[in-house]
């Protein structure tokens, strides 16, 4: 690749004045309206309140960008700007096994949430930050939406619905007595937190999980940070963290819980 | 989930979050649809790489609009299918701006290619975005007078070119 120069100096703005030679925003000077620094072109935004063409540029350009679903970043980028690769100071992970091993097991087919047993605040964990999570248990039967303290049986199915007060990446991670975190959301080795939108309305997560034999606590995290994360990310400390009676989410993140009592059937 | 110990002077993740729709904006007006993803990484992972060289007064939008079009002007010219500029974004994607000029049609056919790298740049700027040329000092750095004499000595580059077709 040839390398095209590159000047010293960082762009101010001191005198963009983003308009091009016919008198038109330009590409950036749209960019700049967007993205927050109008103020420093008025220039612009007299120039929008005389011409529609500008204006329904800049509208449809907004419109496209608050659409756009921005995708999680390749491994290159998730190794820079993921907290794994800004602090080498990992000691110890959950490998990818781990959570393959509790994947394989909990991959199952979902079931639909009873549309006439839709929760009510009640029964949403709310994160007290920027995610709330519900659950939602089927018997075989029927389903219901679930308090902590529920109990639930071997074979039940569980599934998850998120509120975002926030866009974020969110992942939803459980937890038995051993405290080994396995995916619920997205379910995949090493799975990746996914970016959501911020939304007024539950999105229901596609997945399901289906819980196992061995009677004992289920801890359900709704865990939502601000940047990416992989499941691997989540070192014993914090893993500790959340287990504990008050769990506490890193910077930069909040969580939301649901703790549930697996008995025999 | 570990701390992230000191905070970087950019913060690249925070930029992608933010800043990820306005640079794949800016790269679709330079690759297929079906490789802007892969670009617009590319653009973050220079971003990284150059990380240093950004100021804290400075505006991360241009910052990010000119690393955004050096990398996809490097990427296209490196292309081992070469297309026209006009080929590659297609017709629409830039604005109607003096696209019949003749210098234009030259600039946008094969002389950008051929042309050196910064000169190229400032043409994309000129031409194809329609940039004034205080914009284009201001975008790179440089003094309107410098790029005023740049954009002449591209247009006499283009006339040559014209003139041997």
């Amino acid at each position: 690749m040839t390398p095209t120069p590159t000047p010293t100096p960082t762009p101010s703005n001191a005198s963009l004045e983003g308009l091009d030679r016919d008198g038109h925003v330009t590409g950036l000077g749209f960019d700049r309206l967007l993205y927050g620094e109008a103020g420093e072109v008025a220039s612009l935004e007299g120039h929008l309140a005389k011409c529609a063409r500008c204006a329904a540029t800049l509208a449809s350009m907004r419109a496209d960008d608050a659409s756009l679903v921005i995708p999680l970043p390749t491994a290159a980028v998730r190794a820079a700007v993921s907290p794994r690769a800004r602090a080498r100071r990992v000691a110890v992970t959950f490998g990818g096994m781990v959570a393959l091993a509790a994947a394989a097991l909990l991959v199952v087919r979902p079931f639909e949430p009873d549309a006439s047993n839709l929760p009510s605040d009640g029964f949403r964990a709310r994160g007290g930050g920027f995610v709330d999570l519900t659950v939602h248990v089927h018997d075989g039967k029927s389903s219901r939406t679930v308090q902590s303290g529920a109990k639930v049986k071997p074979g039940d199915k569980a599934r998850f619905e998120l509120l975002l007060a926030r866009g974020g990446f969110v992942m939803v991670v459980g937890m038995d007595d051993s405290a080994d975190p396995y995916a619920c959301w997205p379910q995949e080795e090493d799975p990746a937190a996914v970016y959501l939108p911020a939304s007024d309305v539950p999105v229901v997560l596609p997945t399901a999980i289906e819980f196992d034999e061995s009677a004992g606590a289920e801890h359900i995290f709704a865990l939502w940070c601000e940047y990416p994360f992989h499941l691997g990310d989540l070192s014993p400390a914090m893993t500790a963290s959340l287990f504990a009676l008050i769990a506490t989410p890193p910077p930069g993140c909040s969580l939301a819980r649901v703790d549930l009592q697996k008995v025999g059937p | 989930m570990t701390n992230a110990g000191p905070a970087p002077a950019l913060d690249v993740g925070a930029l992608y979050r933010r800043y990820y729709p306005m640079v794949a904006r800016r790269v679709r007006q330079f690759v297929r649809a079906g490789e802007v993803e892969e670009v617009t990484h590319d653009v973050f992972l220079r971003v990284m790489e150059r990380a240093h060289q950004f100021r804290a007064e400075s505006s991360p939008v241009t910052w990010l609009y000119r690393m955004t079009t050096n990398h996809c002007l490097n990427l296209i010219r490196d292309m081992k299918t070469r297309r026209s500029l006009i080929e590659q974004f297609g017709p629409t994607a830039w604005p109607a701006t003096h696209r019949e000029d003749p210098e234009i049609r030259v600039f946008v056919h094969d002389a950008w290619r051929s042309l050196d790298p910064e000169l190229a740049n400032i043409g994309i700027y000129f031409y194809l975005d329609g940039m004034t040329q205080a914009e284009i000092g201001t975008l790179l750095g440089y003094s309107e007078r410098t790029i005023t004499s740049r954009i002449n000595a591209l247009e006499d580059a283009l006339r040559r070119l014209d003139q041997r077709r």
